[in-house]
């Protein structure tokens, strides 16, 4: 008899204390988080995905948590971690993560995963992306329009497939339209973070006789920019609207905010919308721009913006497409 | 007779974890007399002239300098007072010059001026003043060990210290470079300096002192005015024992041709000739003494017939063996042993075990070896039995070597080499750095092993040992064979003058013939 | 002799001491960690209390921490081997990335090979590719006199970029945008120990060589001639040890296994290689070694803490927001006062032994 009642008392109270979590859990707000392959601290690509996160935690009722720095070897660990705690949406902010994270979407199917930028996706899997060539495509053409030596210059981080036929080609593509005779010189950094270099690099192109240099390369960026003031050459800035680092050189900026993917996605989980497969957001659906600084909006050539504002139409009409561009380089032999 | 005392050290104990390493000593040093502290290694004497120079503090006791209880703290105390301290090791930047030496880490009296000149003359007045002869312009590197000792001198002096501390100033120099200092000190004292001289040499504390000091374990044994002892009786102070001074040596008895060099040749790379036309031959069962100078050749010679050096021309046989080609390892295994001059750097691992120095030649080899791995059983028996035999002082054979004393190192090294009784003993400086029991457990190993028919070549700078253990005396001078001697019909004026490049006439006739 | 018998009675005394200064160490290195998480604004006895339960609370968690602790070993091993035979190897996060690169070659290249024959077959090759590395550097060291700690540093570098340059261009798949390999073939993955976990046969690889290499050092006659050409290569030479030779063994010894750390990140893990393929193992490999004072033994603990220490800062991170630079400075904080006392106790022992000479 008593051994009975104890076991009652105990499966009342569990019942009891199942219930409450569970109706916790059902009112607790949306668990999201955030694994980025660098430091937070590092400007540009990793900072904006973390941007993009805390400004979703201001406008919707979720709980965040965010991993920095986190390598490859380290990634499946922090996909299991996440899952482990509960987590709803992870969001994977690296392109080159895609394979392994969807090895671990596959072992848990109730979790909800994005990847900024990546190639595949599946039923659980977000693949969000910017389309890597519209806005560099438009960098290219302002670069083309500005040059007066006919050299321009394009810094890149990592030597990779994307860069080259996405990036490259864009912007060679945007230079050569405003400018048959511009002349594209691109390098390659080999890091996100090496500013040394970046500078280099930069002040070697400027003695190439380079005089527009654009940068696509997180924290270089700034550093390339500041090379390009002391030099009195024009800098386009990337990204997000670097005008205010030299306010007298940054003639435009190529807007590609990966906040606004993170963003994007994290208020799509809110909604319930959320669902598996690939997109890919352009300047049609705000994920890219091109903007003028308006300090030296005088500086422009004559007709300039318009020519830049009806390639830009082109492409938010689809009537010119990465395949179309790369074709057209590749017609005229130019290696991208 | 009454003496001024400039210092006296009452009760001073000093212990390390475990260790006392000076026990209650009392000490009296008189003005203006050179005092000698005798002992063996780690009797304490150079823990007791740290705490002088206020590199340790003592736990208890207390120091009377000039009349004044003083608390020394740092060697900047020690030198305000006057007392200035010459380590065995010296404290001298190579590159600079005597003079930048002696003024380094002194204060400017107008900085940040140096006032070259004037410190200059200065240096050279006080140079004057002890008689201390020194070019102020060469850079130290190019300078000998005895000259380097000089400027160390000079800068004490220099200092202002009146009252100088040398510890083994000897343990670095060549004979004559000995004697030299001593001449220096004996100047320095009648200009009004006191000296502590530090050793366990007994000669050359006979030679030096007015009154000298034995210590054992840490304690003080006895304090002797030099006119009042013997060498006898400071040795029994010293080891706690009767130590015999002469060698007792059988008659030798050479058996057969064991080694046989013939014209020799060898160049370093800048191609100066390091080795000329040197030839030799020792028999079994006897032992040639190479004398000379340290750095004559006596390191390639030896390293030249090991096969770790190569020649450029002449043979060498081992038994009738050519050998030129051959290798250390394929020497030994042949019977060659060779204990090279510096222990610590040629002959032993500090860091190993006592176990493990003593199979380092033959670790390979089974029974050392068993299949893939090393038969650590049979080490330690076999490490066990060399300790026993050769009497090392050691609480395990696990024990790592550079925590044994000098002469318990060399007791390995012997030990290592003679268990495996070689036909050809090749042995350098054996008694460096040991005290007088070590060296006569040496002396007798050595003698042992050429009564049992070993053939030995002894290289060393000490004359008197060579003349002591030798049947037969080759002099080098320049990597140069001078003639060889017979030691019981020579004396050290004639080896002396060979060593200083005269050749014998009559040894190249008897060699010749 | 009276005072070397006490030496040896200090010599205990000191071991314990020894002993204790790790522990120690972590102690103070997290407390101060727990300060600075404090001034970062979190209630850092939450944060540990958070790590701990996250790594201790579950065992696919806790697992991840062999993600680290197998590499680790590895790389450990390597620099410690070199060190005992003289060789200052520095480079070994070049030759985890060579070995990696040779190891990816079999693995993606070789198909069809039972797994028994295919797993030994890519672990030899990563092997070879590290001690192909490291032999360039000794090479170098022996033919031209090149200080081998410039030429490690400079090979790693070599080594990355290289890798980065052959995977673009090479082994990435054609139809790929993403610069990695194709996978090496399931034949070559390391079978898991514990299903769903990171424990897998590259764990009980990594120990196993642990004890060989202690072997190998402590109790063979090559082990032996390598410590002491790595204590004394004059009197090892005086010995007539060929010194030559030794060197060289420990060259491709220790280049060997930091391949094999890549090797068995690429087995175990990863299973393909991409340009940035590992976060410094080779690097972090040294301060194990370092720490554990280049004992083998010493390197299976000194290993699992740097390994739980990556995976607890993840942890802190994710679950308290603890800023990853707290937990490095922790982690380097650990270091230095491990090497810092070994420093102090070494003085600590000579001024028991040396007092008397």
């Amino acid at each position: 008899m008593k051994k009975s009642k104890v076991f009652l008392r105990v499966f009342v109270l569990a019942f009891a204390i199942l219930m409450i979590f569970s109706t916790l859990a059902m009112t607790a707000p949306l668990k999201i988080a955030i694994i980025l392959p660098h430091a937070i601290t590092s400007e540009g690509w990793t900072k904006s995905g973390f941007d993009g996160l805390m400004k979703a935690k201001e406008d919707f009722d979720i709980e965040t948590s965010y991993q920095e720095n986190v390598s490859e070897g380290e990634l499946k660990g922090a996909l299991r971690g996440y899952i482990a705690e509960g987590y709803d949406l992870i969001i994977v902010h690296e392109m080159g993560y895609n394979d392994p994270t969807l090895e671990v979407a596959e072992e848990s199917p109730d979790t909800m995963f994005a990847i900024t930028y990546g190639f595949k996706a599946a039923d659980n899997v977000a693949v969000t992306s910017g389309t890597n060539w519209q806005a560099n495509s438009l960098a290219g053409a302002v670069a083309g329009l500005m040059t007066k030596s006919n050299k321009v210059g394009f810094i890149i981080s990592n030597d990779s497939p994307v860069a080259h036929n996405f990036l490259n080609a864009g912007f060679i593509y945007g230079a050569k339209r405003i400018n048959p005779k511009a002349e594209v010189i691109t390098t390659f950094v080999g890091s996100w973070s090496d500013v040394v270099k970046g500078k280099e690099l930069a002040k070697a192109m400027i003695k190439q006789g380079v005089d527009v240099i654009y940068s696509q390369c997180g924290v270089v960026n700034r550093a390339v920019i500041e090379v390009c003031e002391e030099a009195g050459i024009w800098a386009i800035g990337a990204v997000e609207d670097m005008s205010y680092v030299a306010p007298q050189t940054v003639i435009a900026n190529a807007l590609a905010p990966t906040e606004y993917l993170v963003y994007g996605v994290i208020k799509e989980m809110v909604e319930g919308t959320l669902k598996g497969g690939r997109v890919v957001k352009g300047i049609k659906d705000g994920a890219e721009e091109i903007t003028f600084n308006p300090l030296l909006k005088d500086k422009l050539p004559e007709n300039g913006e318009e020519k830049i504002m009806k390639l830009r139409q082109e492409i938010v009409d689809g009537d010119i497409t990465l395949e179309q561009m790369q074709e057209e380089l590749n017609k005229q032999n130019i290696k991208f | 007779m009454a003496h001024e005392i400039i210092l006296s050290l009452k009760e001073i104990t000093k212990t390390f974890p475990g260790v006392v390493a000076n026990d209650h000593i009392n000490l009296e040093i008189h003005k203006r007399e050179i005092h000698s502290l005798l002992g063996e290694n780690g009797a304490g004497k150079t823990t007791l002239m740290n705490i002088l120079y206020g590199l340790y503090s003592p736990n208890s006791g207390e120091i009377v300098f000039n009349g004044k209880n003083v608390k020394i703290n740092s060697p900047r105390d020690a030198i305000s007072l006057g007392i200035g301290m010459i380590h065995q090791r010296f404290m001298l930047v190579p590159r600079f010059s005597v003079f930048e030496n002696i003024i380094l880490g002194q204060a400017s009296e107008k900085p940040p001026l140096l006032e070259k000149k004037k410190l200059y003359k200065k240096i050279a007045k006080v140079a004057k003043k002890f008689n201390i002869k020194l070019d102020l312009d060469i850079p130290v590197e190019n300078l000998s060990v005895g000259i380097q000792q000089k400027v160390e001198i000079l800068k004490t002096l220099y200092q202002g210290a009146d009252f100088l501390i040398l510890d083994e100033p000897t343990s670095v120099l060549t004979p004559q470079e000995g004697q030299n200092l001593f001449k220096d000190l004996l100047a320095l004292k009648e200009q009004g300096c006191t000296i502590i001289f530090i050793s366990h040499k007994l000669k050359e504390v006979m030679q030096i002192s007015d009154r000298i000091t034995v210590l054992r374990d840490g304690r003080v044994i006895g304090t002797k005015e030099k006119f009042e002892t013997n060498p006898q009786e400071l040795s029994r102070l010293m080891v706690g024992r009767e130590v015999s001074f002469t060698i007792k040596k059988k008659d030798c008895n050479p058996g057969k041709e064991v080694l046989s060099i013939q014209d020799v040749f060898m160049q370093n790379r800048k191609g100066l000739k390091i080795l000329k036309n040197i030839c030799l031959n020792i028999r079994a069962g006897e032992i040639l003494g190479i004398a000379g100078v340290d750095g004559n050749g006596q390191k390639e010679l030896a390293d030249a017939i090991c096969g770790l050096q190569k020649i450029n021309s002449g043979n060498v046989k081992i038994l009738d063996e050519e050998i030129t080609e051959s290798n250390p390892r394929k020497l030994y295994e042949q019977g060659l042993s060779y204990i090279p001059g510096d222990r610590k750097k040629y002959g032993l691992i500090p860091n190993f075990n006592i176990a493990e120095n003593i199979v380092i030649k033959d670790y390979y080899l089974p029974p050392f070896t068993r299949g893939l791995f090393l038969n650590s059983a049979y080490i330690d028996n076999y490490s066990k039995k060399v300790i026993a035999t050769y009497d090392i002082k050691t609480p395990s054979h696990l024990v790592q070597i550079k925590k044994l004393s000098g002469g318990n190192q060399q007791k390995v090294v012997l030990g290592r080499e003679l268990s495996k009784y070689p036909k050809l003993l090749i042995i350098m400086q054996p008694t460096q750095g040991l005290d007088v029991g070590a060296c006569e457990f040496v002396y007798n190993k050595l003698l042992e092993a050429r009564d049992k028919g070993v053939a030995i070549l002894l290289f060393s700078t000490d004359l008197d040992e060579t003349m002591n253990l030798s049947d037969r005396i080759a002099v080098i001078y320049e990597g140069e064979i001078m003639g060889e001697v017979d030691p019981r019909s020579t004396d050290v004026g004639e080896i002396g003058l060979m060593m200083a490049g005269s050749k014998r006439k009559k040894a190249n006739a008897i060699e010749r013939g | 002799m009276f005072d070397i018998r006490s030496s040896i009675i200090n010599q205990k005394k000191y071991k314990v001491f020894y002993a204790i200064i790790p522990f120690l160490a972590l102690f103070i290195a997290l407390f101060i960690g727990g300060v600075l998480i404090f001034f970062a604004g979190i209630n850092p006895w939450k944060a540990y209390n958070y790590m701990l339960q996250s790594i201790f609370g579950n065992i696919r968690l806790f697992s991840e921490v062999f993600t680290h602790f197998v590499p680790l070993v590895f790389c450990a091993l390597s620099f410690a081997v070199a060190y005992k035979g003289g060789f200052f190897n520095v480079g070994g996060e070049g030759q985890l990335y060579f070995g990696a690169l040779t190891a990816t070659l079999a693995g993606v290249y070789i198909q069809g090979l039972p797994a028994f024959i295919h797993i030994p077959l890519v672990l030899l090759t990563g092997f070879i590719g590290g001690a192909f590395w490291c032999w360039i550097a000794g090479i170098l060291k022996i033919k031209l006199g090149a200080d081998e700690i410039l030429n490690t540093i400079m090979l790693s570098y070599l080594a990355i970029l290289l890798i980065n340059f052959v995977v673009m261009y090479f082994l990435k798949p054609a139809n790929s945008y993403i610069s990695q390999s194709e996978k090496i073939a399931k034949s070559a993955y390391f079978p898991k120990l514990i299903p769903h976990t990171q424990i897998n046969l590259g764990v009980i690889l990594s120990l196993l060589t642990v004890i060989i290499i202690y072997y190998f050092l402590y109790r063979s006659p090559y082990g032996y001639q390598i410590r002491a050409i790595g204590e004394n290569s004059d009197a090892a030479n005086y010995a007539g040890m060929n010194i030559l030779k030794g060197t060289m063994t420990v060259i491709i010894i220790s280049g060997g296994l930091a391949g094999l750390a890549g090797a068995s990140m690429l087995m175990g893990t990863q299973y393909r290689l991409t340009p940035a393929f590992s976060p410094g193992y080779g690097f972090e490999g040294i301060g194990a070694a370092v720490m554990a004072r280049n004992n083998p033994w010493g390197i299976i603990l000194t290993a699992f803490l740097f390994a739980l220490l990556r995976v607890g800062a993840g942890a802190m991170q994710r679950g308290v927001g603890v800023p990853l630079p707290i937990s490095w400075t922790i982690e380097g904080i650990i270091m230095i006062l491990i090497t810092g006392s070994e420093y102090l106790s070494n003085k600590f022992s000579t001024n028991l032994i040396g007092g008397r000479a």
